[in-house]
């Protein structure tokens, strides 16, 4: 098990090695100048030259690469171009607003996109099943800004019941009245995300139930003259959740950075808004620094997520040779 | 003697998903006494397998059942409302299936999968109870090292191993009747042989039904034998008298197919025509369109059953003259 | 010496798999099939029997160079196969077809049978225009037992004996000399089976066919092959001309074998010959006999010194320290 963990560890070393080096170069690909980004009109050439070698973006593109890895080596991470602050006091401001919905909305997206996944492969093609159908096509296809927009109009506007914007109310008070605060501003944002994400658990739910009924070791419970709840429960389920694991550890490598349509809309302070606004202002250093944070957490979560597999179905041996 | 199992007219028909009907199990009736083996042989399609699951009440989602009745120990299965049917199943009667490979749970450990069974039907013993019953069991199927192999998981016993914890499943409550559904097909030769003699041993005193499409099996294991084709039972009655003297065309004719070790001719006999699909059954004997005696009769209705001895009736226009 | 009647020579030929495939482990190895030494006739059938793990599946995959092997020597025509690349190969394709167990799975369920047939022919360029390539395809149909219609028709308007047929037609069109069937009528009905085993003597006769006969069911290899192979745990442990396979048994695994199969007589009540345990996996092998686990004739120098095979009597080979012909009678 250890080895298998180095091994682990080791190959993710090389993918977020590779992974910061491709978005080094893909980023000062982008056809614009990050320092005309930073500059007056009326500023001197002069002026101009001094803050571009101020960023060392004089140099040429391996000699900053080079920089940047040694910078890396050390912890450091860089320094945002837009506002001169530590990248990684940047990344660890806006993280915990992500942790929130994140947290929130996959809680909320397992809670009942599993029952309801379950709850339509018993009865498949029944009257349940089927508008479940309808409703999971509505929350996969729609498009996530129009649905933001319309609850922020509908709920927000029209009915002034929810905060159409940001984390809190500043300024921020202290204690129990502050969490409420966050909490109804999360309300909406939570619930876009929650949209798409639970729709994926019910599908990939239902369907493995579905194949899952099928298997002959369900008829074999059964022929020991179990009923349906035990068999359901004590065959069915453990087979049925591996994709929806799998699914699950994805959708959340996803939303640690990709939730960006729904923060910006929301105007919700995490690292996916973080992302873009650092692009708008071509502030490469923040960006490389989110990417990077993204890669490992990918990289830990796959890790995390084939353990979890691992743990539950015996067949799956970590890294050894199965004879 | 009493009968243990009696089917009686029992009709059942496939539904495909578009809607459409047809009809698989035409009229079965057969019986199995107290104490003894019967084997239900025929190739793909024949029904054998579903008549099978019929007393297990476990039919696949596309099986419509008819009309008739499944009597087990005298009383219809078929009229038994399903919470009844979780009494029956795995006490009275217990099966083992063909494929141990997709049979058994492969997230939970084999101890558990035995012990569950046991569990079912006793769930007053305790823990300790049950672990001693489930290793006596392991034992008592030959399964080496019981102790360390209640805590294995299916994908680390071998196929014979495997089909010998269906084997324990099943016979964990002691039911009356055991059922095998080509149970050593999916089998090595050698393993087989060491399943089948197990079996053998297990089934002193209790009853015991073998559906096979192997005859060779038949012959040694069983006391009775029913011959199914397309649905319909063309020939039953004590093996000796079925496959030393058998009556119906189709009977003849698998035998002289079968390259025995004893063949020494260069050529099998050859039943001309296929296997029919249910889609393409035909009415009256279904076996008609391929046999060297048909007559027009034999298309138009379905024979009786005549009786051509104690141990042996067949279906058949050919002994017309002997119908009871 | 060539021997003009030598269809295919076997020495030494060993496949060995690595199945530890991390960079930091030393190579643990799975034994498939390990010294196979046989000459195949021409116009004979070689019957190959064994169980699972026996390496018949595989020492066919070998002569047909689907795979290639760790070691040995396969002569064909005068020259070694084995090392030959694949451009160089062509010739073999023709000659060599194969036949394998799922009828189903071996025809695309996209193309018609009549252009999966025709397939080879297109690739090695045997014919030049359609009609001829449509004709010969159609020939064929019609020697197995089907229609020349069917051409145009999809695998799945078929039964499991038909595909079968068409798998012959399809390993036929292209005139091959020898034709490995593995498991090829296992997966059939008896009736079935019967009419396929008809049609694979029929055949040999008519076009000098030589065939490989890869089964477990001893029955049907009896019933098809002049000369059996027994197989086991990917060693040969028994070769011997088909009758004399059954009357003169050498190996205690073959009686095994043999003693195993279920007779439809039911007045014939043998006494069967039951082994122990389960087949092992070829893999960290005893030193010794390979049998020896499970054999029932075993002692004390079999698990340590490894037997070779030996001619009992002309054209019978047997690996076996202890073995004697005739221990099939009266035992």
């Amino acid at each position: 098990m250890g080895k298998y963990l180095i091994r682990r560890v080791v190959r993710g070393l090389l993918t977020v090695f590779v992974s910061i080096s491709f978005t080094f170069f893909l980023l000062r690909l982008i056809p614009a100048d990050p320092v005309s980004m930073m500059i007056d009109p009326k500023m001197s050439a002069e002026t101009v030259a001094k803050m571009t070698a101020q960023f060392g973006l004089d140099k040429p593109l391996f000699i900053q690469y080079f920089i940047y890895l040694g910078q890396l080596l050390q912890g450091n991470f860089g320094v945002s171009f837009k506002n001169r602050d530590l990248v990684t006091s940047i990344l660890l401001q806006k993280l915990p607003w992500t942790l929130i919905l994140l947290s929130l909305s996959v809680s909320l997206a397992l809670l009942v996109g599993i029952p309801v996944g379950i709850k339509a492969a018993k009865k498949r093609n029944g009257i349940f099943d089927r508008s479940i159908n309808i409703v999971t096509m509505i929350g996969i296809s729609i498009f996530i800004p129009f649905l933001s927009f319309s609850l922020l109009y509908l709920f927000g506007y029209l009915l002034r019941l929810l905060p159409t914007g940001g984390a809190y109310t500043p300024p921020p008070i202290k204690g129990l009245a502050f969490t409420v605060d966050v909490l109804r501003h999360a309300v909406l944002p939570t619930f876009t995300l929650f949209i798409g994400n639970c729709t994926s658990i019910i599908l990939y739910t239902r369907n493995s139930m579905i194949e899952v009924q099928k298997e002959d070791y369900i008829r074999t419970a059964f022929a020991k003259g179990w009923d349906d709840r035990y068999v359901t429960r004590r065959h069915a389920l453990k087979n049925a959740m591996i994709p929806t694991i799998t699914a699950t550890g994805i959708m959340i490598s996803s939303l640690m950075g990709g939730a960006i349509m729904t923060e910006t809309i929301y105007s919700w302070p995490g690292i996916g808004r973080q992302i873009f606004d650092s692009v708008a202002a071509l502030d490469y250093p923040v960006l490389q620094g989110a990417f990077l944070f993204l890669s490992v957490t990918t990289v830990l979560i796959n890790i995390l997520t084939d353990l979890v597999l691992a743990w539950i179905d015996p067949r799956v041996k970590l890294g050894g040779v199965r004879i | 003697m009493a009968d243990i199992l009696r089917f009686e007219n029992f009709r059942l028909d496939l539904q495909n998903d578009e809607g459409q009907r047809y009809n698989l199990l035409d009229d079965i009736s057969f019986s199995l006494p107290d104490g003894k083996a019967l084997g239900i042989v025929g190739e793909s399609g024949c029904g054998k397998s579903i008549t099978s699951l019929a007393v297990m009440r476990l039919l696949p989602a596309a099986a419509r059942v008819v009309g008739g009745s499944v009597y087990l120990k005298g009383e219809d299965l078929l009229k038994k409302t399903e919470q009844e049917m979780y009494q029956i199943r795995g006490r009275d009667v217990a099966m083992v299936f063909q494929d141990p490979v997709t049979c058994l749970n492969p997230v939970l450990t084999i101890g558990f999968q035995i012990a569950e069974a046991i569990r079912r039907h006793n769930p007053e013993d305790s823990d300790a109870a049950i672990k001693d019953r489930t290793l006596a069991l392991l034992n008592r199927v030959g399964i080496p090292n019981p102790e360390k192999r209640i805590k294995n998981y299916p994908h680390q016993f071998s196929g014979g191993m495997r089909q010998r914890t269906m084997i324990a499943m099943a016979i964990a409550c002691s039911p009356g009747l055991l059922i095998a559904d080509e149970a050593t097909t999916a089998l090595d030769v050698t393993i087989q042989a060491q399943v089948l003699d197990l079996m053998m041993r297990l089934k002193e005193g209790g009853s015991f039904m073998f559906i096979t499409h192997n005859l060779g099996i038949v012959a040694e294991v069983c006391d009775e034998v029913t011959v199914m084709y397309a649905g319909q039972i063309v020939e039953a009655g004590a093996v000796e008298e079925v496959f030393l003297h058998p009556a119906h065309p189709y009977t003849k004719g698998l035998l002289l197919a079968l390259p025995t070790l004893e063949f020494t001719g260069k050529k099998l006999y050859n039943i001309p025509g296929v296997v029919p699909t249910v889609q393409n059954f035909t009415t009256g004997c279904r076996y008609a369109p391929r046999c060297d005696y048909a007559k027009p009769v034999c298309s138009e209705s379905k024979p009786v059953r005549c009786v051509l001895n104690d141990n042996h009736n067949v279906a058949c226009y050919l002994y017309e003259e002997v119908r009871v | 010496m060539m021997d003009e009647n030598v269809l295919l020579r076997v020495r030494a030929l060993t496949k060995h798999f690595n199945i530890n495939n991390s960079w930091f482990s030393k190579p643990l190895l799975l034994h498939a099939v390990d010294d196979m030494n046989f000459d195949l006739i021409r116009g004979q059938t070689l019957g190959v029997v064994g169980e699972s793990g026996s390496g018949k599946s595989t020492l066919a995959r070998l002569l047909l160079k689907l795979i290639p092997a760790t070691s040995g020597e396969v002569t064909y025509r005068g020259q070694n196969i084995l090392p030959l690349k694949e451009r160089q190969s062509n010739f073999l394709r023709r000659d060599m077809q194969m036949i394998f167990q799922d009828p189903y799975a071996s025809l695309d369920p996209r193309i018609r049978i009549g252009d999966s047939i025709a397939e080879p022919l297109w690739e090695h360029k045997l014919y030049r225009t359609k009609d001829e390539v449509l004709e010969r395809v159609g020939t064929m149909l019609e020697r197995v037992g089907l229609q020349r219609e069917m051409v145009h028709r999809f695998p799945h308007e078929f039964s499991g004996g038909q595909h079968q047929r068409i798998n012959i037609a399809r390993a036929l069109v292209m005139n091959p000399r020898l034709i490995i069937c593995d498991e090829a009528v296992s997966s059939l009905d008896v009736s079935v089976q019967a009419q396929v085993l008809n049609l694979f003597n029929q055949l040999k006769e008519e076009f000098d066919l030589t065939y490989i006969f890869i089964s477990h069911d001893l029955s049907v290899v009896k019933f098809v092959s002049d000369t059996i192979i027994v197989m086991y745990l990917g060693e040969m442990m028994e070769q011997a001309p088909a009758g004399e396979l059954f009357t003169e048994t050498a190996h205690p695994y073959t009686k095994a074998l043999i003693s195993a199969i279920p007779n439809p007589n039911p007045t014939v009540k043998k006494k069967r010959i039951l082994l122990e345990g389960d087949i092992p996996g070829a893999v960290n092998l005893p030193s010794g006999c390979r049998f020896c686990s499970r054999c029932y004739m075993a002692q004390s120098d079999c698990e340590s010194t490894h037997p070779e095979l030996r001619e009992i009597s002309p054209d019978h080979w047997v690996r076996c320290h202890y073995s004697k012909a005739g221990i099939g009678r009266g035992d």
